[in-house]
């Protein structure tokens, strides 16, 4: 059923409400292909809220989301995953008791059988350079390195979307540059959207950005436009420009 | 140590098992082959809440009700047919198909686990009630007779397939309740290394991240709810059996509380661990019995403080942290190996 030519994902006229608040109110979002696109917005703006609408740990209270033109706003969050979408959660969600590679191994086991597990641990292994922990415990794992296995743990089922919420956070430097260089690997595959805080970060991946504010969307546009916007600015830090 | 294969492993228990099972009627008395006859059966029973609580996540509070259906759906059935072997099939399926109705609307309702300990607490303490209420003629399955809280007497014993004269005395039947232990056991390890195992550990450690990754965590939840099920049902008829006599105190809350302290005190997250509990819950309350000084529940509960306060883990985690803490001294290597095996025992 799902349309030719229908964005990857599509939202029309979203919102969430709790109770009398709203968190998210008539956004429409397109995300195509391949793309990799990033939200922000200063806190409270509706940037998490909408990614939690997208994976269905709330269900929108109005409007449609659609992923290749197939409507899926009813749909539940394992459903969701099953379509192609891989989610990242911002606390790290992993299983703390296992080996890298068992958490690997029982990741893919959503989506392979038989030996097919075992090629796509390797191949997420390989592609995350998360070889030379393979072996050790994730309770034994850095926060940074947590947030890498749970990555390689969404690979496995090889997503056409991958969303990830707050993919640096808590992380160091050095830890934030090299997340930049694996996000970058993993959109040769996978379209992926992106909420974070950290404009260093998000210029250094060179995408596109939406803005949110106040539950709606802002502004669009590559990193650079809207950092040099003085209403992001504005919103964002109360700052006229985002680069000074 | 070198790891031995799972396949090796669980056939050299299963060998050793039935061969300790099939020759000791021979060297102990009467009274002790009874006893570990219950003993058996309720091992079975404290296995299917040792697999849905500790390796699932799910507290079911109703493990008994689903022995006691078990146990009323065999009387019922062998009384009307006659022959053993289809109402040991009822005696499975018919727990089963109920807990697939109660766990279909608790997991799919998304209830949180202390609902789900409340509920299936509740439709126990109703069976209780209900089947309490049956003394009436008028509750007649065929030609059983439920007989309110009288219960069930005279339930005919286990028979050899087609054949109802020939039919197991107390020594055939201890093998035959032992057996059927040893091979829940055994069905459980290889159930727990297989995918589905997989899975079902998975949910209980994140089920967030299960549902991330694309698992229905609902369905494997009412999966491992039905097996358990359909594990304490066959517990219920080999109690039946050894009973020859079912009565609603199955569905008490007395004795609904029993599996949970085996499980607890034999160590949660271990199969060997419940049957254990059960094994020694189960004979200490016996020769307690005989004695008429103290009340039996106060010292079990004498004896439940006891280890909720100084071994919480239970007895064979407990054990098993004595074991690989004490191991690096005397052998180098196994400090590489001791994550590996904390991770992979059964």
């Amino acid at each position: 059923m799902a349309e030719r030519g229908a964005p990857l994902l599509e939202t029309r006229g979203v919102g969430m409400r709790f109770g009398g608040v709203k968190a998210v109110e008539d956004v429409d979002f397109r995300l195509e292909e391949g793309e990799l696109r990033c939200l922000i917005g200063p806190n409270g703006a509706g940037k998490s809220t909408f990614f939690r609408c997208l994976t269905k740990q709330y269900q929108p209270t109005s409007g449609t989301v659609l992923l290749r033109g197939r409507d899926v706003t009813r749909a539940p969050t394992h459903a969701i995953a099953r379509q192609g979408v891989g989610i990242k959660t911002q606390v790290p969600n992993v299983f703390d008791g296992l080996t890298v590679r068992e958490n690997l191994r029982l990741a893919a086991t959503a989506r392979h059988r038989g030996r097919a597990i075992d090629e796509a641990c390797d191949q997420a292994i390989e592609r995350l350079s998360l070889k030379a922990i393979g072996g050790h415990r994730l309770d034994r794992l850095s926060h940074g390195q947590r947030q890498w296995v749970e990555l390689a743990m969404v690979v496995t089922s090889r997503p056409a979307l991958i969303l990830l919420d707050e993919p640096t956070a808590g992380m160091t430097h050095a830890e934030v540059e090299h997340t930049a260089a694996l996000i970058q690997e993993l959109n040769r595959d996978s379209a992926l959207i992106v909420v974070e805080h950290d404009m260093q970060f998000i210029r250094s991946i060179a995408t596109g950005v939406t803005v949110f504010h106040q539950g709606r969307i802002f502004a669009d546009g590559t990193a650079e436009t809207i950092m040099r916007d003085p209403r992001v600015g504005e919103i964002y830090l109360g700052k006229r420009n985002l680069l000074s | 140590m070198a790891r031995v294969p799972l396949a090796i492993q669980l056939g050299a228990i299963a060998l050793a098992g039935a061969a300790v099972i099939v020759a000791l009627p021979s060297f102990i008395g009467y009274d002790t082959i009874l006893q570990i006859t219950l003993n058996f059966a309720f091992a079975i029973l404290a296995l299917s809440l040792g697999f849905v609580w500790g390796y699932a996540g799910i507290f079911s509070f109703g493990q008994a009700a689903f022995f006691g259906l078990g146990g009323y759906a065999y009387a019922a059935a062998a009384i009307n047919f006659g022959d053993s072997t289809p109402a040991i099939l009822i005696g499975v399926l018919l727990p089963a198909l109920f807990a697939l109705v109660l766990g279909y609307f608790v997991f799919y309702a998304r209830l949180s686990s202390i609902y789900v300990a409340v509920i299936t607490l509740v439709v126990t303490l109703i069976l209780y009630k209900f089947m309490g209420q049956t003394a009436k003629p008028s509750y007649m399955i065929g030609n059983a007779m439920l007989g309110g809280y009288n219960g069930i007497p005279a339930i005919p014993p286990l028979n050899v397939p087609g054949r109802p004269d020939l039919f197991a005395g107390p020594e055939e039947m201890f093998v035959i309740a032992g057996l059927t232990a040893l091979a829940v056991y055994i069905g459980l390890r290889v159930l727990l290394a297989a995918r589905l195992g997989k899975i079902v550990v998975g949910m209980r450690e994140n089920e967030l991240r299960m549902e991330l990754l694309g698992f229905d965590t609902r369905f494997y939840k009412l999966v491992a709810f039905v097996i358990a099920a359909a594990i304490a049902g066959l517990g219920g008829v080999m109690f039946a059996n050894w009973n020859a006599f079912i009565d609603p105190h199955v569905f008490g809350l007395g004795f609904s509380a029993q599996p949970i302290i085996w499980v607890m005190i034999g160590g949660l997250g271990t199969l060997i661990g419940p049957i254990l509990g059960a094994f020694i819950l189960s004979t200490l309350s016996l020769e307690l019995g005989t004695q008429k000084t103290i009340d039996i529940n106060l010292i079990l509960g004498l004896v439940f403080t006891v280890f909720v306060l100084l071994v919480p883990q239970g007895i064979i985690p407990t054990l098993r942290k004595f074991w690989t803490d004490r191991r690096p001294a005397r052998d180098p290597d196994a400090g590489a190996n001791a994550s590996r095996e904390a991770s992979s025992h059964g």
